[in-house]
C-alpha cells in the first residue's frame, strides 16, 4: 500500500466506518468549550450572599451597609440583631460572608477613637472567599478614608490636604492580562485543551488497536504508521484551530498572540498527543483496557500540567511527573499567546513537545513489532 | 454475590487494583501537588525610584511577607516590563521618584503594584496581600504626619484609620489550597474508579444468562451491585484516611456523617453506572458513555465555581450529577465540622441510586427477556 492508500483509508475510518472517531477529534474539545463557556459565563463572581448584623443603627453604620449594597459583589439576604443570628446564618450556608457593625460604632469614630468593623467570610471555597477578602478591604479602607478625611476637616484642614493627610499612601493597582479577573478567560482553554488530549488519544488508540485486531497486520513499516497516524495529527490541528477560533468568537476570549506561534504550539502539542496515544495503545491491547488508562490519565494530566496550580509550587515528586506531562508544555503556553499575547518559553516548549512525540513514535513501533512478531510467532505454532 | 465479590478480587485483580488503587493514588498524587497549601514566593521585581529610608521599608515590607520572593531591583521602567513579559516576575512593585518627599510634605503619594494575571492564583494573593501591605504601611505613615501636627501617637493613629477592618475567615483560615480542593478530589477519584469497573458489570452478562435462569432479575442485580458498592465506600474511606493523616486536611465533624454521605454517594454512583452498563450496546460504549457525563462532574458541582455564580444551563446540570450533593457536603464536613444539608443531600443520592437501580433491573429484565442477536443489536 503506498502511503496515500493508507491515508485514504484512515480518513474513511474516521469519517465513515467510525464516525465515533470524528466526534472525538473535532466533538470533545468543542463540547467542553461550549459546557464550561456556559459554566463560568458569569466571568467573576458577584453577588455572595451577605448577612448584616448592624448593632449601631446609626447614619454612620448605615452609610458602610450601603457601601457594601452598592457593590455588586454583595447581595444582602438578610438583616440580624444579634451576632448569634448571624453566626447561625453563615453556619446554615444562606449567608457565604457576614458584616458586623460593632454598637458603639459611630460614637467610637465620631470621639477621634477608632472602631473595628467585623467582615466574615466562609473560607471553604476559596473562590468565594477570595472575592469577599478583597472587596471587603477595599471597601472597608475606602469608608475609613472618608471618615478620616472629614474628621480633619472638621480639626481644621482643608478638605484636600485633609484627604492626604489621612491617607498619605495610596495604592494603585495594576493587573495585566486579565484586568477583570475573568474566570472564563482563566480557565476555558486548558479545559478545552484537556478534552482535545482525550479526543485525539482515544481516536488514534482505536486506530492502532484496529492493526491488532486485524486478520492481516501490516508490519511495521516506519512510512507505513507516519502515514497512518497522519489524519490523526491533522484532524487533530483543525479541532485545535475550531477550539480556538470559537472560544475567541463566541466566547470572547481574547487572542492577542501571532497565528504563527498559536499555529507551532497546536502543531507541536497535537504531534506529541498522536504519538503519545500510539505507544499506549501499543502497550495495552484491548480497547477497554485503553479507555480506562485514557480516563484514568485526563484528570491527574491536568491538575499536573501548572495551568491552575503552579509547577514552582509542588513538591519534588509532582514537579517531577508534570514534567511527563504534555499539557505543560501547552497549556500555560497556550493561555499566555492568547490571553497576554506572549509565551516566553514557547519555542522551548514547542521543541520539548516534538522531541516527546518523536520518542513515543519510535517506542510505539518497536512495542508494536514486538508484539506482532511474538503474535506470528504463536499463530505458526498453533498451526503447526 | 460472592461470585462477584471473587471476580473482584481473584479472577480479576485489575478491577480491585482500579477500585482501590486510583482514588488512593489519586488522593496521595493531588496531596503531594498541593502541599504547599497556599501559593508563596511570588516572584517579584521592585522598581525603587525613590531610594530613600520610606521607600525601602516598604520594600522590607514586601521583601518580609512570605508570600512575595523579591527577585531582582531594576533601573527603568522598560527592565521592570521586561521581567514581567518574561515571565521572570509575576508581579511588580514600583515607588515613585518623590514618594518620601510627598509623605513628608503631606501630599498623598502613591505605590503601583503590577501583577500578572494569566493566572488568577497569583493575581489573587497579589491583590489582597497588597491591600494589606500598602494599608499598613500607609496608616504608620499617616500617624507619623498627624503626630506632627501635635497629636497624641494613639489619637493620630485613630484620626487617620478611624474605621478599621478585623477580617475573619471561618473554616479555612489560610485560605489553603489544598483543603479546598483535596476533598472533591477524592469524591471525584472514586467516582470515575467506580464507572471504569462498572462499565463490563453487565454488558459480560448478558452473553451467559442460561446460567443465571430461575434467578430473579432483582437478585442478580442486587447481587452485581453490592460488592461494588462496598468496595467503593471502603475506597472512599482510605481516601479520606490519606488526605487527613498524610495531607493534614482536618477532620471537624463526625466520621459517621461523612460515612453517610458517603454510602449515599457510592449508591447514587454505582446506579448511574449500573444503568449505563445495563442500557449499553457494549463494552466500550459504557466505558465512553458516561464519560461526557461526568468529566465535566467535578467542575459543575458547584465545588469551586459556587453555584450562585451559574447560569441556568449550568444549575440545571449540576442538578442532576451525584458530586453536586456530595462533594460541598463533604467539604464542610471536614472543614467546618458539620454541614447543614447533610440529611437533604443524603437523602436526594438515595433516592437518585434507588430510582437507577430500580431502573436498571428493569432494563435488565427486559433484555434478559429477548434472544442474544437481538440484543446485541
Amino acid at each position: 500500500m503506498n502511503w496515500w492508500a493508507v491515508v485514504k483509508r484512515e480518513l474513511r475510518q474516521i469519517f465513515i466506518r467510525d464516525p465515533r472517531r470524528a466526534l472525538f477529534l473535532f466533538g470533545s474539545s468543542l463540547a467542553y468549550l461550549v459546557f464550561f463557556g456556559m459554566l463560568y459565563g458569569t466571568h467573576v463572581i458577584t453577588a455572595v450572599p451577605l448577612v448584616v448584623c448592624d448593632e449601631d443603627q446609626t447614619s454612620l453604620s448605615r452609610g458602610l451597609v450601603q457601601a457594601f449594597e452598592d457593590s455588586e459583589k454583595y447581595r444582602i439576604v438578610a438583616q440580624v440583631a444579634t451576632p448569634e443570628e448571624m453566626e447561625a446564618l453563615l453556619q446554615s450556608k444562606e449567608a457565604y460572608a457576614a458584616l458586623n457593625i460593632p454598637a458603639r460604632f459611630s460614637r467610637e469614630v465620631k470621639t477621634g477613637l477608632s472602631s473595628q468593623v467585623l467582615v466574615v467570610a466562609n473560607g471553604s471555597n476559596i473562590a468565594v472567599a477570595n472575592t469577599v477578602v478583597s472587596s471587603g478591604q477595599e471597601i472597608v479602607a475606602a469608608y475609613s478614608r472618608e471618615a478620616a478625611a472629614s474628621a480633619l476637616e472638621q480639626a481644621g484642614q482643608l478638605p484636600g490636604p485633609a484627604v492626604r493627610k489621612a491617607v498619605p499612601v495610596d495604592l494603585r493597582l495594576r493587573v495585566l492580562n486579565n484586568p477583570t479577573l475573568s474566570y472564563l478567560n482563566y480557565f476555558l482553554l486548558g479545559l478545552a485543551m484537556a478534552a482535545l488530549q482525550a479526543g485525539i488519544l482515544l481516536s488514534t488508540g482505536a486506530s492502532v488497536l484496529d492493526e491488532y485486531a486485524s486478520e492481516h497486520p501490516a508490519e511495521g513499516s516506519g512510512g507505513y504508521w507516519a502515514a497512518k497516524l497522519l489524519p490523526y495529527w491533522v484532524c487533530g490541528m483543525i479541532g485545535y484551530g475550531l477550539t480556538l477560533t470559537v472560544s475567541r468568537t463566541v466566547f470572547a476570549v481574547p487572542a492577542k498572540g501571532h497565528p504563527l506561534e498559536l499555529l507551532l504550539l497546536g502543531a507541536a502539542f497535537t504531534f506529541a498527543i498522536t504519538a503519545m496515544g500510539s505507544l499506549i495503545a501499543a502497550v495495552c491491547r484491548s480497547e477497554v483496557g485503553y479507555t480506562q488508562a485514557v480516563l484514568s490519565y485526563a484528570v491527574p494530566a491536568f491538575v499536573l500540567s501548572g495551568y491552575i496550580w503552579p509547577v514552582p509550587a509542588m513538591d519534588v515528586f509532582s514537579r517531577t511527573l508534570s514534567y511527563a506531562v504534555p499539557l505543560t508544555y501547552t497549556a500555560d503556553n497556550l493561555r499566555g499567546l492568547m490571553v497576554a499575547g506572549y509565551a516566553p518559553l514557547l519555542y522551548r516548549d514547542a521543541a520539548v513537545l516534538l522531541g516527546m512525540g518523536g520518542t513515543c513514535l519510535w517506542l510505539a513501533l518497536k512495542v508494536y513489532r514486538r508484539r506482532q512478531a511474538s503474535f506470528q510467532r504463536r499463530t505458526a505454532e498453533q498451526d503447526a | 454475590m460472592l461470585a462477584e465479590f471473587r471476580r473482584i478480587f481473584r479472577r480479576d485483580s485489575k478491577i480491585a487494583l482500579v477500585l482501590f488503587g486510583l482514588p488512593v493514588f489519586y488522593s496521595i498524587l493531588f496531596g503531594c501537588v498541593y502541599s504547599s497549601a497556599v501559593v508563596k514566593a511570588i516572584p517579584t521585581v521592585v522598581y525603587d525610584q525613590d531610594q530613600t529610608s520610606a521607600s525601602r521599608s516598604l520594600i522590607q515590607a514586601y521583601a518580609d511577607s512570605e508570600r512575595y520572593l523579591l527577585v531582582a531591583e531594576v533601573g527603568s521602567q522598560e527592565e521592570m516590563e521586561q521581567y514581567l513579559q518574561a515571565n521572570k516576575a509575576l508581579a511588580a512593585v514600583s515607588i515613585p521618584p518623590d514618594f518620601s518627599r510627598k509623605i513628608r510634605l503631606g501630599l498623598a503619594s502613591e505605590v503601583l503594584i503590577e501583577t500578572n494575571a494569566a493566572n488568577l492564583l497569583f493575581a489573587n494573593t497579589v491583590i489582597t496581600t497588597s491591600q494589606e501591605i500598602v494599608q499598613t504601611f500607609s496608616v504608620g505613615a499617616g500617624q507619623k504626619i498627624v503626630e506632627a501636627l501635635n497629636q497624641m501617637p494613639a489619637e493620630a493613629l485613630r484620626s487617620v484609620a478611624p474605621v478599621r477592618i478585623a477580617l475573619r475567615i471561618v473554616n479555612n483560615p489560610t485560605l489553603s489550597y489544598s483543603n479546598f480542593v483535596l476533598p472533591g478530589m477524592i469524591a471525584n477519584g472514586v467516582q470515575l474508579a467506580l464507572m471504569m469497573v462498572l462499565g463490563s458489570v453487565f454488558i459480560r452478562l448478558y452473553p451467559s444468562l442460561a446460567s443465571w435462569r430461575g434467578v430473579s432479575s432483582a437478585r442478580i442485580v442486587a447481587g452485581k451491585l453490592l460488592p461494588y458498592w462496598l468496595c467503593g465506600l471502603l475506597a472512599y474511606i482510605l481516601s479520606i484516611a490519606v488526605i487527613v493523616l498524610l495531607f493534614h486536611v482536618p477532620l471537624k465533624g463526625g466520621i459517621i456523617s461523612l460515612l453517610v454521605i458517603g454510602a449515599a454517594f457510592c449508591l447514587a454512583v454505582v446506579g448511574v453506572g449500573g444503568f449505563v452498563s445495563a442500557i449499553a450496546p457494549n463494552e466500550i460504549m459504557a466505558l465512553q458513555l458516561p464519560m461526557l457525563y461526568i468529566m465535566p462532574a467535578f467542575l459543575f458541582s458547584g465545588y469551586s465555581w459556587p453555584q450562585l455564580a451559574m447560569n441556568g444551563f449550568s444549575r440545571a446540570y449540576s442538578a442532576i450529577l451525584p458530586l453536586t450533593y456530595a462533594a460541598d457536603t463533604m467539604r464542610d464536613i471536614l472543614l467546618a465540622g458539620s454541614a447543614p444539608q447533610l440529611w437533604r443531600d443524603a437523602a436526594i443520592l438515595a433516592a437518585f441510586g434507588a430510582v437507577l437501580i430500580a431502573g436498571t433491573i428493569a432494563v435488565f429484565e427486559w433484555r434478559r427477556g429477548r434472544p442474544a442477536g437481538e440484543v446485541q443489536l
